[in-house]
């Protein structure tokens, strides 16, 4: 040390500490508070955007710009949402949205409370991939099963719900059919959670008016992510390149029960960027009874996606059955004594 | 597929040590105001489940879609094609606009350029019967326009050309695409020579079809049944 200049020295690392000096302490309290002075306006300046609980970004940066001023499903005219929506023909359209609010808090309740039902449970999955041409005609295609696990953790600092798709030693399967040339599609079971009452502020909704199939009354509202709010999201791997999707859509409400019966997902805009010309998911869903859970289950029964990529025109069909509640077994086996040697 | 939600559960993310520097009698501010600057960028952050929401392509983050195999695969062959999936759609379809968000400035600068040259008299644009608007918003179609990559090797028989080009001015293909306001319905789908240099030379291409297709449906009204919805 070098007590002239009140610096100790390290030896080869090239940085030094100063201190004792009284002169030297005032100065460094002084630049310490100059620097405690920029970072609170610094923090100032930033903190209003991520306080704002509305404006959570979860897209990448970036991203979000390409879904700035996208025209929805929600700017649509009925004429034109009608030629768009063949399902939607016999629907009898909505005077005005007065009944928004009520349909939106009721299915959130419905959906918040099959959310709380949810256990963990493991299906059997079958998925027909098609190749077809532009005329429909189905070029190639294979057909796949799979075990369907959907892992709730209603516990710990965040709520998790998360899907795998497994082999029957349940070993986690991915990107299923596309070493075939396939589209491989997934995450379907808890899509109805767009609608849980905390994530409805990332969609703007529009109630379209009411239609009666299969004997029930349904409600059918028209949704549209919203940029930089969406509180769901998908993701495209395509040749190494990923990019997040958001989606529009109608949900297909039923009009005693609340629960969403159906829905139908169309991108927000299409994603030209990675060849993803057009997209469609249409779903089922269905009340499930589980061995063992003491309540209903609400999961998907069906689900189509066709997919146009690169021109390419692909179809996946998802059929889930045989659920039944997933407990993981674990045993402790005692250690072996430990063998010793002689020497 | 990845997909998130956002539950209600508020996770406010704040470790931070203060230290007691020897000969100090209090926190250093330096670490006073790194916790106050902690607390405040992650005031009301709501934590995100990492669980899977929905999923529509791609099918988990690290799968998705296989390599292109379609009509505008990097090795395809030369030749231009086009697909009327909704003749409705194009036969009612009287104003048009074209939406360049997709596009990189320096590619929609490409397209303007041809937007203006192949406006004029007896060019191809003149010969679409159909009004070009601003406002996709009051468009009875919307025109979307992106390039694909081409293994110029294949596509040029064994022209010294580089195997991987790597931009717009190198080796692409201009796609063109018609869809409905919302972009639920792609009506027509197009694609122009493979070209490296000017695009704009080949961007009259894909719309070259487009007046063709036009002029072979005109009278025909019946929907394409294949891609209805």
């Amino acid at each position: 040390m070098d007590r002239r200049e009140g610096r100790r020295t390290l030896p080869g690392d090239g940085w030094s500490v100063e201190h004792d000096s009284p002169r030297r302490r005032y100065s460094h309290r002084t630049a310490a508070l100059v620097l405690l002075v920029l970072m609170l306006a610094v923090a100032v300046v930033y903190s209003p955007r991520r306080c704002s609980a509305a404006s959570l970004p979860i897209q990448q940066e970036g991203e979000d710009s390409y879904y700035a001023k996208a025209y929805t499903i929600l700017d649509l005219p009925l004429p034109e949402l009608l030629a768009d929506i063949p399902e939607l023909q016999g629907m009898e359209p909505a005077a005005g949205q007065e009944e928004l609010p009520a349909i939106l808090s009721k299915a959130g309740a419905s959906v918040e409370q099959l959310y709380r039902n949810l256990v963990s449970v493991a299906a059997d999955e079958e998925i027909t991939q098609e190749q077809c041409g532009y005329d429909g005609r189905v070029k190639s295609s294979q057909r796949l099963r799979f075990g369907y696990l959907i892992l709730v953790n209603h516990d710990g600092p965040a709520e998790t719900l998360q899907e795998y798709r497994t082999d029957a030693g349940m070993k986690p399967v991915e990107s299923a059919g596309v070493e075939e040339g396939f589209n491989a599609t997934s995450n379907f079971a808890s899509l109805w959670l767009l609608f849980y009452p905390d994530n409805r502020f990332g969609s703007n909704f529009r109630y379209l008016g009411q239609e009666v199939s299969e004997g029930r009354n349904l409600y059918v509202v028209a949704f549209a992510e919203r940029p930089g709010k969406a509180a769901t999201e998908g993701r495209v791997i395509a040749q190494g390149r990923s990019a997040v999707l958001l989606y529009q859509g109608l949900a297909w409400i039923d009009a005693s029960s609340f629960r969403i019966v159906r829905m139908r997902l169309d991108l927000l805009e299409p994603r030209l960027d990675v060849g993803l010309e057009r997209t469609t998911t249409e779903l089922r869903f269905g009340e499930v009874r589980v061995p063992q859970a003491t309540a209903v289950l609400w999961l998907p029964e069906e689900v189509t996606v066709t997919t146009i990529y690169y021109g390419q025109l692909y179809r996946n069909r998802h059929i889930y059955s045989n659920f039944r509640l997933f407990v993981v077994h674990s045993t402790i086996k005692p250690a072996a004594p430990r063998e010793t040697h002689p020497q | 597929m990845d997909s998130r939600s956002r539950f209600s559960s508020i996770s406010l993310v704040a470790t931070v040590r203060f230290g007691r520097p020897r000969g100090r009698s209090g926190p250093s501010p330096f670490l006073v105001g790194a916790a106050v600057i902690t607390l405040l960028l992650n005031c009301g952050q709501t934590r995100v489940a990492t669980a899977q929401i929905p999923g529509v392509v791609g099918g988990g983050v690290d799968a998705g879609l296989p390599r292109p195999a379609g009509p505008s695969t990097p090795t395809a062959s030369g030749a231009r094609r086009s697909e009327v999936f909704d003749s409705v759609a194009l036969a009612h379809t009287r104003t048009f606009c074209v939406d360049m968000r997709n596009l990189e400035s320096w590619q929609a600068a490409g397209v303007k350029e041809f937007l203006a040259t192949a406006s004029q008299p007896k060019e191809v644009l003149h010969r679409l019967p159909w009004q070009p608007i601003d406002d996709c918003g009051k468009a009875d179609a919307v025109a979307r326009i992106y390039f694909v990559l081409v293994d110029v090797r294949e596509e040029t028989s064994g022209a010294k050309l580089p195997a991987t080009p790597v931009s717009f001015g190198q080796a692409s293909r201009p796609v063109l695409l018609l869809y409905d306001k919302a972009s639920i319905r792609l009506f027509y789908r197009a694609e122009g020579e493979v070209f490296k240099g000017n695009a704009v030379k080949v961007l009259a291409s894909p719309f070259a079809l487009l007046v063709r297709d036009l002029e072979k449906i005109n009278g025909q009204t019946r929907r394409s049944p294949h891609f209805a919805r």
